[in-house]
């Protein structure tokens, strides 16, 4: 039998995880035409003749319709695997209020009846439970009540492609498939998390010293009561970190109330909700999962955007199971990701692949369809928030922000807690402010589960708090961009939490430009016109900036760079690419160092990096500083070893580790090759120039890159670097011996090839070099919560349609700062996708919670509206990427905060309008008609 | 009398006045929602009441006018008197109106909702909109030939249909089809003169390409609809046995939907008249199968991937099955042959309910096809009437096309 | 469940005849039966238009169809392309060149993640070809690629880049405007 033993070779082992060793295999779009890119004639090589490139790597197979995406591939495209292909589906709760009392096989139609029936019972008779990230009750066991709604119940498995869709279409909407017995009281527990952050500026003022704030102080959590967030109320200025905090935190408040009473305080307070948003991304989630029993080899085909931590997880769930010795080898692949947007990251999608496959006789494919995804994918947090923001009427500045937000994790707990806190975190947005009370308890429905959707909770809180601003500026008088003005952040000024960003802020002239746009500069005069000409529409322009975080506190990228005899550039990274052009940006970040961008870029790389050898403890973001410290003194130790992949991540976090590698390889590789071959004793670095390739010193013949590579090779010269980083707001800084010389980079991990042939990199190419000493990051940074940040601003201006409520987007101007773009059409492309999906979460996007919301199975987009083309100003929009200020600025993450502000500005420019005041989202055209015609049903 | 006290007394019958009007402009504001005025007298995109919307004729093109109170292109200068006379009468102020305003029907409303209504209209905020003058053929554009077409065919003494013996509730069902709701007004067929031929009222009538179908007590009930069924129908668009399209979904969204229980009750009760469904004779799939070979294939091919294998549906949130479809049941086979040739524009009634739209056939499938398709599904799925032939759907098809209706492709 | 003899040409090549079950939808029929993945699935009932293709119809007009909601039966003895079957390939099956169409999306960079790329290049391949037969005014163009376009399903980049593609070629390509503009 054909299977793993042959195949072996093909796979790396990464590391062997509760005695289960884990594969990793080549992404998958290596296995097709996808995987020879470059291949091609010349006019359809990547990399152009320009300064930026041509178009994207992928692009090439992605407009051919190659195969390179998870849910692309069949048994038969999979070397080794059985040819056979099973498909499977689950069935799925649409109701929660009764007991699950069993499932009526006789509703399957004749002839297309499964093989297997997984349900809670099989689960249970083989130990399979879900990792604790998840919690429990994969599948409903029966005589139990579901947890929430599309809660699973059974997943069938069949041997054949037409007996599955028969039985699909026969059971999916069936309502008497699964059967309900007693009326069950609701499925309770405490809330997920809570947070609060709470800060007083102390005397120093925004730079100085705070009285109190968690970085300086820490933070303190609630009880549970009755399923409710309890806080502590004993105050004392002495006391501990609680007790001091409901000290200020009461002084606050008493001193907002009393100055609001003096009239001093002007006060902007009100309810904000967002609502459950669907990712919808283009591709929905699909496994196909072969367990070779005689390989004892378990492979899986995914389309997650976080392999990594899927691998790990799952050889635990597995290990932890009756097939804990059937189950010797994890073999995952994963390809591009159709769309992700958080969907995609942390899914529990996988596991139920995973597991089915595990009761499979052929290969099987368990692919939702799009009613599927709407009934079980993550969703984007709701957010229901109490607001104050208190202003000084003389000054317009603002004196403190309150706010009590609930977020609605949904029926499991997934990214809950930490997207409470980020929301509660970015809901300053750039404004400053001396004094903050926030309490942010992510709580358990019954709704989806929501997860770490695109905004994670940033865009619910800061589009409240631009909707605040706004109202503040219309209550006070003063113009909109001025308020932001006298309030905007400096940089070296603390943020709520009482951190230091650490990247500079330009807020102040992003403002200074939207104020000189003739779209604001004109927006009185426009309307008039507008109105005149428009008898049966009102105009109005709206203005939004925030800024959006990005990074976890835990981000730990790889990268390994290498070249080959004739000089051919490959690059790997750890990042998946998700559709935002990482490959292509990670290949160009090369050129300015290595004189030609990457050949080849392989993307979502897994195994490559055991050549490092690093292996991790305890989890980042709670180890104590005792934990690191000892730790660190071993130089295999790392606080985390692979992450997630996130779109906003690549591009400083990937981007730090690449350009930290290339250059180390072009000073131990290219340098001294150009050295030998120039025949000098020293060349000062600062002489180096590329030109077309070339390496050039005045005086000197030039040496292109293949001459260099050549070299190298020949005289057992670095041909090839792998470097690890890791990130807890401030990277960690390594020592390491290269050349005869000790050199601190902002590395932690290091591995150096000599030689070697492969196209790609490979780990048992690279020998590890051991770092003589480290330092991390302080554990209490854990504290400081987000401290990077890209500022993104949308100036827009609309018609409503006085009779029906629609909205016409009439112009629209975004303003990103991004600090130096790398490649400039992705980062366009981006700006304008965030702009459609931000007005998609204005105006339309809408799912309501429960009985009638996506988790009763019958969402689809004939009901689920996003933006279409005719909806985003298509011909019309612009947008302005701030030039960097200097080459020194680094690469930001920009692919959330994108989003962001044109929801906010759209629905001030719907006040402006029409007068009209919204605080919930989307304000759909049937909730402007009955604002704007309250006098028809 | 002081100009102090003057003003006081005067604010005094204003509040009074206000506190008397208001109950009776929201029970006006209630009865133009049963009487779905917002629909006619409000152009595409228009604000509502503002009139525009043009109304294709055989005799021309006409335009709703403008009721809302403003004074120089509304209706702020009406009296009662002549809102009433409007109404009742269809003679305006300037003239005798186009019976296209239901005056035929509204001659039933009584006084004292004509008043409510009037207080409601007159409270609106008044919108000054012109709307394009009518278009008509002569000699439809004289004015003064309406006095004749109404001496010819309205008798505003033409009492509601008879409701002696009827249940309350019946009788106020009666009310609201025949008076406000202006039911008969599409669903009555017409005489050359375009009048309502009241000896065949409810039977059905062709209108804007579509059947605006029979809804007599005993087709209803012979296409198998329940209270329930009716019910989901009337106020969301959509229910087991159908959903609504073209002008009557637009009469579910304005009107309908906005009716209390109670007279969504009425109005079920005096269409069943009063009744339970029949016993559902059901077609025999087996035998359209073998008759209708190709109408199955085509089924098959061009119509299951929505609607279902074996007609049976997805889900209705989607798409509505074919098995149970009063479009299938009904004796008159037109809309499911308009249905196939046209397809239908996606419609959203708010933010949870919308149906994406169904694709037109009218290039691809030929009369025959489309003869074959409609026979085996009402063969395997309705009451057995199948026999449409190639030259029934050829007739619509022509009429169709005529009329303008097969220019629009909704999409493949 | 019954069978279906089909046979078609796709992408120039002969299929069939073959026995399929006759529910089968043609976007099943390409990814299950013929392992062409190319075409996807975005919603599954004919809204996002990711799974179009394009069909020839007995006329000789090209017209896109959607795939999801139209089982294989539709396009029996149909001339069909899809995505994998508008770039010239050499022996090996490498690419020798892209269509206009293909090429324009690629270097402005019209799409991120590519699951809705297979519609826009049918759909967009269907325009080019109907304004060769009857070419537009240009002040008409955009409204064109509107009227053309406008209901595809895009996530990631908020359809500017795909439109602005098609209105390069159709200003680029000579025939498609009206003489005169």
């Amino acid at each position: 039998m054909e299977g793993f033993r042959q195949d072996r070779r093909n796979f790396v082992k990464l590391c062997t995880v509760a005695g289960i060793t884990i594969f990793a295999a080549p992404a998958l779009w290596q296995l097709g035409r996808a995987g020879q890119a470059d291949k091609n004639a010349e006019p359809l090589r990547w990399r152009g003749e320009g300064a930026d490139p041509a178009f994207r790597i992928d692009g090439l197979a992605k407009v051919t319709g190659d195969k390179i995406f998870g849910r692309d591939f069949r048994a038969v495209d999979m070397p080794g695997w059985l040819k056979q292909q099973h498909y499977a589906f689950i069935l799925r709760c649409n109701r929660v209020e009764r007991q699950f009392a069993g499932i009526d096989w006789a509703q399957l139609p004749e002839g297309a009846e499964p093989y297997a029936r997984v349900t809670a019972q099989t689960l249970a008779e083989n130990g399979i439970e879900l990792p604790a990230f998840y919690g429990d009750a994969m599948l409903l066991a029966e005589g139990k009540s579901p947890h929430y709604y599309g809660h699973a119940v059974a997943i069938l498995l069949f041997d054949d492609f037409d007996k599955y869709a028969t039985a699909k279409q026969a059971l999916q909407f069936n309502d008497a498939v699964i059967q309900y017995g007693e009326k069950a009281p609701a499925y309770r527990r405490d809330p997920y998390a809570s947070w609060r952050i709470i800060r007083q500026q102390g005397e120093g003022g925004p730079t100085g010293e705070d009285l109190y704030s968690p970085l300086h102080d820490g933070l303190f959590f609630p009880q549970y009561r009755d399923r409710k967030a309890e806080w502590p109320t004993h105050a004392d200025q002495a006391g501990s970190v609680s007790e001091r905090g409901i000290y200020y935190a009461d002084r606050i408040r008493q001193r907002i109330e009393r100055e609001a009473a003096d009239g001093n305080w002007h006060l902007v307070e009100g309810d904000y909700s967002t609502q459950i948003v669907e990712p919808m991304m283009m591709e929905p989630e699909a496994s196909n999962g072969w367990f070779d029993s005689d390989g004892k080899t378990l492979h899986l085909v995914l389309t997650s955007q976080s392999p990594q931590d899927f691998q790990e997880m799952a050889a635990h769930m597995i290990a932890g199971s009756r097939f804990a010795g059937r189950v010797e080898n994890l073999v995952v692949h994963s390809g591009f990701v159709g769309g992700g947007f958080g969907a995609k990251d942390h899914s529990i999608f996988p596991y139920y692949g995973a597991v089915a496959a595990l009761f499979a006789t052929a290969p099987l494919r368990l692919a939702n369809n799009r009613f599927e995804q709407f009934q079980a994918g993550l969703k984007r947090h709701p957010f229901k928030m109490h607001n104050t923001l208190a202003v000084d009427r003389k000054s317009g500045k603002f004196q403190a922000l309150l706010a009590d937000m609930q977020v609605d994790g949904g029926g499991r707990q997934n990214f809950s807690p930490s997207v409470a806190m980020v929301g509660a975190s970015a809901i300053q947005g750039i404004y400053y402010f001396p004094r903050n009370d926030i309490i942010s308890v992510a709580r358990q429905s019954m709704n989806v589960d929501s997860g770490s959707m695109r905004g994670y909770g940033t865009l619910q809180t800061m589009n409240a708090t631009e909707m605040m601003v706004n109202r503040a500026a219309h209550e006070l008088g003063l113009d909109p961009i001025e308020l932001r003005l006298r309030n905007a952040f400096e940089t070296g000024w603390r943020n709520t939490q009482g951190a230091i960003p650490r990247v500079g802020v330009r807020y102040r002239e992003m403002l200074e430009r939207a104020r000189a746009h003739p779209i604001w500069q004109e927006r009185a005069e426009r309307k008039r016109i507008f109105e005149q000409q428009h008898p049966d529409r009102f105009f109005g322009t709206g203005y939004a900036i925030v800024t959006k975080d990005y990074g976890t506190g835990g981000a730990a990228p790889s990268a390994a760079v290498q070249f080959d005899r004739e000089g051919r550039l490959s690059l790997g990274i750890g990042f998946m690419e998700m559709g935002t052009g990482t490959q292509t940006s990670q290949a160009m970040l090369l050129e300015d160092i290595l004189g030609a961008p990457a050949a080849e870029c392989h993307v979502a790389e897994m195994d490559a990096w055991q050549a490092m050898r690093q292996f991790q403890t305890e989890s980042p973001y709670t180890m104590s500083q005792a934990h690191q410290d000892k730790m660190a003194a071993d130089p295999l130790w790392t606080p985390v070893v692979a992450m997630a992949s996130s779109a906003s991540m690549s591009a400083y976090f990937q981007s730090h580790v690449t350009l930290q590698a290339a250059q180390i390889l072009f000073e131990q590789g290219l340098l001294p090759a150009a050295r030998q071959l120039w025949q000098l004793q020293q060349v000062d670095p600062q002489k180096l120039q590329w030109r077309n390739g070339a390496l050039e010193m005045a005086g000197q013949p030039s040496l292109p890159l293949a001459r260099l590579a050549a070299e190298a090779h020949r005289s057992g010269l670095v041909t090839g670097v792998m470097a690890h980083a890791f990130n807890r707001w401030d990277w960690a800084e390594g020592t390491f011996e290269l050349g005869g010389d000790k050199q601190v980079l902002m590395i932690d991990g290091l591995a150096l090839r000599r030689g070697g042939t492969a196209e790609r990199p490979r780990a048992k190419e690279y020998q590890l070099v051991k770092r003589s000493a480290v330092h991390y990051p302080p554990t209490d940074l854990n504290n400081a919560m987000v401290t990077y940040y890209a500022p993104c601003a949308a100036l827009v201006e609309v018609a409503v349609h006085k009779g029906t409520g629609a909205v016409e987007i009439l112009g629209l101007q975004n303003y990103l700062e991004c600090g130096r773009p790398i490649v400039r059409q992705l980062v366009e492309g981006q700006i304008e996708g965030g702009v459609a999906m931000g007005i998609g979460h204005a105006l339309y996007e809408y799912l309501p919670a429960l009985a009638a919301g996506a988790g009763n199975g019958t969402w689809n987009l004939n009901r689920y509206q996003v933006a279409l083309a005719g909806d985003v100003c298509v011909w019309k929009q612009q947008h302005e990427i701030l030039a960097p200020e200097s080459d020194g600025d680094p690469h930001k993450g920009i692919a959330e905060v994108v989003m962001i502000p044109i929801v906010a500005a759209l629905v001030e420019a719907i006040f402006q309008a029409t007068g009209k005041r919204f605080n919930d989202t989307p304000i759909s055209p049937e909730t402007l008609r009955r604002a704007l015609n309250p006098e028809v049903l | 009398m002081g100009p102090v006290l003057r003003a006081a007394l005067l604010a005094g019958l204003f509040a009074c006045s206000v506190a008397l009007a208001q109950p009776l402009a929201d029970k006006g504001r209630y009865l133009a929602a049963a009487a779905d005025c917002v629909a006619c007298h409000t152009a595409e995109n228009g604000r509502p009441f503002a009139g525009g919307r043009p109304f294709q004729t055989p005799f021309g093109t006409l335009y709703s006018t403008n009721i809302t109170p403003d004074k120089k292109t509304g209706i702020g200068n009406f009296s009662l008197g002549d809102f009433r006379a409007t109404m009742h009468r269809g003679k305006g102020p300037h003239g005798n109106l186009y019976p296209a305003m239901p005056y035929t029907s509204y001659y039933l409303v009584r006084d004292d909702d004509i008043e409510a209504l009037y207080r409601y209209f007159m409270q609106l905020p008044p919108v000054e909109n012109r709307p394009p003058a009518n278009r008509l053929v002569f000699p439809a554009n004289l004015r003064f030939g309406l006095g004749f077409w109404n001496w010819l065919y309205f008798d505003p003494d033409r009492p509601l249909p008879d409701g002696k013996g009827r249940s309350a509730q019946w009788r106020r069902g009666n009310y609201l089809v025949n008076a406000l709701g202006h039911c008969g007004e599409c669903h009555t067929p017409r005489n050359f003169a375009q009048a309502m031929q009241f000896d065949r009222r409810f039977a059905g009538n062709v209108l804007e390409g579509w059947d605006a179908v029979d809804i007599r007590p005993q087709s209803l009930r012979r296409q198998g609809w329940d209270r329930e069924q009716l019910r989901q129908l009337l106020t969301s668009g959509s229910s087991e046995r159908g959903t609504l399209f073209g002008e009557m979904f637009r009469v579910m969204q304005h009107s309908l939907r906005h009716l209390s229980d109670e007279d969504i009750d009425a109005v079920i009760t005096f269409l069943l008249d009063e009744s339970e469904a029949l016993p559902g004779k059901r077609g025999d799939v087996r035998q359209a199968t073998d008759r209708y070979g190709g109408g199955r294939a085509d089924y098959v091919a061009y119509c299951a991937g929505c609607h279902g294998r074996a007609g049976a549906g997805i889900t209705l949130a989607f798409a509505p099955g074919m098995d149970d479809n009063a479009a299938i049941r009904a004796l008159n086979p037109h809309n499911a042959i308009a249905v196939i040739l046209r397809g239908l524009p996606a419609q959203r009634l708010d933010r949870t309910r919308a149906r994406a739209g169904m694709p037109s056939f009218h290039r691809e499938l030929d009369d025959a096809r489309i003869a074959e398709l409609v026979n085996f599904m009402r063969g395997a799925w309705g009451s057995g009437g199948a026999g449409v032939t190639a030259e029934d759907v050829a007739r619509i098809r022509h009429r169709l096309d005529k009329e303008g209706y097969l220019g629009s492709n909704h999409g493949n | 469940m019954a069978g279906l003899s089909v046979s078609m040409e796709i992408n120039g090549r002969a299929v069939g005849p073959m026995e399929v079950p006759e529910y089968t939808s043609m976007l099943d029929f390409l990814q299950e039966y013929l392992n062409l993945t190319g075409t996807k699935l975005g919603c599954g009932i004919g809204v996002c238009r990711a799974c179009e293709v394009i069909v020839e119809g007995d006329d000789g007009e090209l017209r896109t169809l959607r795939t999801c909601i139209n089982n294989v039966g539709r396009f029996n003895g149909k001339k069909i392309t899809t995505v994998e079957g508008h770039a010239q390939r050499n022996a090996d099956g490498d690419i020798e060149s892209l269509s206009p169409v293909q090429e324009a999306f690629l270097r402005h960079f019209s799409f991120q993640c590519g699951w809705c790329t297979p519609g826009f290049v049918n759909a967009a391949t269907v325009l080019i070809e109907q304004l060769k037969k009857s070419p537009v005014a240009k002040d008409e163009v955009e409204a064109t690629i509107d009227g053309a376009l406008g209901k595809h399903i895009c996530r990631c980049t908020g359809y500017v880049r795909y439109f602005h593609a098609v209105r390069d070629v159709i200003e680029s390509t000579p025939g498609l405007l009206k003489e005169g503009d």
